[in-house]
C-alpha cells in the first residue's frame, strides 16, 4: 500500500468523505466486476457494491494496516457476495430449461447483459453454450460458484482468492476442481464436439 | 503419482499455476500416458470454452450508475441516524474540546464550595453541645454575649475574656423522644422566662400524662420546678404533670414538700389532694407525711387545707 493510499485511509478514518470517495474510486470497478461475474444480475451486483463499501464506510475506524487495504476490502467483498447469494436462494434454483413466462424475473445470459450489441442472429451455438454455463455455475454452492468467477472471469491467481476469502490454497483448489468437474459435466457435449 | 494428481496438475498448469518444475514434471507424463494427454485436450477444450464466454469488463455507465446509487445510499444512511446518535457521535468526535469547559466547571465549583466553607463555617472554639449536633439541628447566627475580662491588663498586648455564645436552634421532634425531653426538662429549669416554662411543663404534662413517662430527667425537673419555681403557674402544672407520674417516695416527698412550704394556698390545696388522691389508691404517706399533716392542721393559714390535713391524719392512723 502506498503512503499516499495510506494517507488517504487515514483521512477516511477521521470523517473525511472525500478521501473515502477516492478509495472507493479506485476499487470499485474490480468489486463491481465480481459481484456482476458472481450474480451474474446487473441490480444484485449493484446492491453488493452498496453494501460492501457501506461496510466499507462503516468500519474503516477499525482497519488497522495489518493487510493491504485493498486485500481487506475483497475480503469484504467475498464475505458480501456468499452471504447475498445465500440469502437469494432463488439464484440456487433457476434453471433455464424450466419453462417460465416471466421473463423478467430471470437472470439475464452473462453475454446480453453486458455486451448489448448481441443480436438474434447471433450464433445458435454460442447462445446455448452460454445458457449450459450459467445453468452449470447455478448449481454450484456459493464458494465453488466464487472461486470459479475470481479465477476464470477476473484473473486472480489461486494465491490471492485464498487471502481474499481466508482460506488455505488447498481449499480453494478444491473448490475450483469441484467446479471444473461440474461444469464439464455441463459442457461434456460442446467439448466432445470440439 | 496417480493420474487423479496428474489430472489436477493438467488443471493447475491451464489456469498457469503450476512451478517450472512441477510443469516439466506433467509434461514428461503427459508423453507417456494417453490416458492423461487425452485429458489435457479436453480440459483444454473446456477451458477455451469458458475463456471464449467469459464476461467482457462492465461498461462505464454501469460502474457510475452504481456509484451514483451508492453515494444515495450512504447520504440517506447518514441521514437516518437519530438525533441522540448524532450528539453522541459529535459529543465524541468534540470530547476533548468539551472536557475542558467541563473541568472548569467543576473547579469552580470545588473551589466555591471550598471558600463557602472556609467564610460560613463555625470557628473552631465555637462549639454547639454534642447533643444539638447529633439531632441535626438547624444553625442560626451567634450572638456573643455577658462578655466578662478575666485579666483585664492588657499592657503586655494581651487580653483574656469569657463571652456567652447564644446560638439560636430551631428544633422539631417527638415528646417521647428522650433528646427532646432532655431540652425541655433543662428548660423549666433554667429558662427565665415564665411563660416559657409554663409551656414546657404543659408539654412534659401532656406527654407524662398519655405515656407515664418515667424519664428520671423530666421527672427531676418536674419536682424542682414544683419545689423551686418562683413562679406559681409553673409550680402548679408541675404539681399537675407530676401526679400523672407513677407514685413513689421521691413524689410523696415533693408533694409534702409544697404542702409544707409553698406560699400559695392553691399550690397547698393541689398539692395536699395529690396525697388525697394517692392515700385512696392504698398509698401510704410515711412518717414525714404525718408530720406534716400535723403541722397544717395547726397552722395552716388556709381552712381547706387544714380540714383536708386532719381527714388524712385521722385516715392515717386509722391504717
Amino acid at each position: 500500500m502506498t503512503q499516499e493510499e495510506n494517507n488517504l485511509v487515514i483521512a477516511a478514518q477521521n470523517g473525511d468523505r472525500s478521501a473515502f470517495e477516492e478509495l472507493v474510486y479506485r476499487y470499485d470497478k474490480n468489486v463491481l466486476g465480481i459481484a456482476y461475474s458472481f450474480m451474474n444480475n446487473n441490480e444484485d451486483a449493484k446492491d453488493i457494491y452498496q453494501e460492501v463499501f457501506l461496510r466499507v464506510f462503516k468500519a474503516i475506524k477499525k482497519f488497522e494496516f495489518r493487510s493491504e487495504f485493498s486485500t481487506w476490502l475483497y475480503r469484504i467483498t467475498t464475505n458480501v457476495c456468499l452471504t447475498y447469494r445465500s440469502q437469494k436462494k432463488k439464484y440456487a434454483y433457476i434453471s433455464l430449461d424450466e419453462d417460465s413466462e416471466e421473463e423478467d424475473n430471470k437472470p439475464r445470459s452473462l453475454a446480453n447483459t453486458l455486451t448489448d450489441d448481441k443480436t438474434p442472429d447471433n450464433d445458435a451455438l454460442d447462445s446455448e453454450i452460454l445458457t449450459q454455463i450459467e445453468n452449470g455455475l447455478g448449481k454450484l454452492s456459493p464458494q465453488q460458484r466464487l472461486v470459479f468467477t475470481m479465477k476464470h472471469y477476473k484473473g486472480y491467481k489461486i494465491k490471492e482468492i485464498s487471502t481474499m476469502m481466508n482460506c488455505s490454497e488447498g481449499t480453494i483448489k478444491n473448490y475450483l476442481f469441484m467446479a471444473t468437474h461440474r461444469m464439464r459435466n455441463h459442457l461434456k457435449d460442446f467439448i466432445d464436439k470440439g | 503419482m496417480v493420474h487423479q494428481t496428474y489430472k489436477e496438475m493438467i488443471q493447475l498448469a491451464l489456469l498457469d499455476e503450476l512451478k517450472d518444475e512441477e510443469l516439466n514434471k506433467l509434461h514428461q507424463h503427459l508423453m507417456e500416458c494417453n490416458e492423461c494427454q487425452s485429458e489435457y485436450d479436453k480440459l483444454k477444450k473446456y477451458y477455451e470454452i469458458i475463456e471464449q464466454n467469459k464476461t467482457d469488463e462492465i461498461d462505464e455507465l454501469f460502474l457510475l450508475d452504481a456509484r451514483m446509487q451508492f453515494r444515495l445510499k450512504l447520504d440517506y444512511d447518514l441521514s437516518k441516524q437519530t438525533i441522540v446518535e448524532k450528539i453522541f457521535i459529535s459529543f465524541r468526535k468534540n470530547l476533548w474540546a468539551y472536557k475542558k469547559p467541563a473541568f472548569g466547571v467543576a473547579f469552580s465549583l470545588i473551589a466555591g464550595l471550598f471558600l463557602g466553607y472556609l467564610v460560613f463555617a463555625p470557628a473552631g472554639s465555637v462549639t454547639i453541645s454534642s447533643l444539638t449536633e447529633n439531632l441535626g439541628l438547624t444553625k442560626g447566627n451567634s450572638e456573643i454575649v455577658n462578655v466578662q475580662f478575666v485579666n483585664s491588663d492588657s499592657s503586655n498586648g494581651e487580653v483574656e475574656f469569657a463571652f456567652d455564645e447564644i446560638k439560636r436552634v430551631k428544633m422539631k421532634g417527638k415528646l417521647n423522644d428522650p433528646a427532646i425531653q432532655k431540652i425541655l426538662a433543662n428548660a423549666l429549669v433554667n429558662e427565665k422566662n415564665p411563660g416559657t416554662r409554663i409551656q414546657t411543663v404543659n408539654a412534659l404534662a401532656n406527654q407524662t400524662m398519655e405515656n407515664n413517662n418515667t424519664n428520671p430527667k423530666v421527672k427531676a425537673a418536674l419536682i424542682t420546678a414544683l419545689k423551686f419555681d418562683n413562679n406559681p403557674a409553673v409550680r402548679l402544672e408541675a404539681l399537675k404533670a407530676i401526679l400523672y407520674l407513677p407514685y413513689d417516695n421521691e413524689i410523696n416527698e415533693s408533694l409534702l414538700y409544697a404542702l409544707e412550704h409553698d406560699k400559695n394556698s392553691g399550690l397547698r390545696i393541689a398539692a395536699i389532694n395529690g396525697l388525697a388522691s394517692a392515700k385512696l389508691n392504698g398509698k401510704s404517706l410515711g412518717q414525714e407525711g404525718m408530720k406534716v399533716l400535723n403541722q397544717k392542721v395547726k397552722n395552716d393559714d388556709n381552712e381547706y387545707v387544714r380540714i383536708r390535713a386532719a381527714s388524712l391524719l385521722k385516715e392515717e392512723k386509722i391504717q
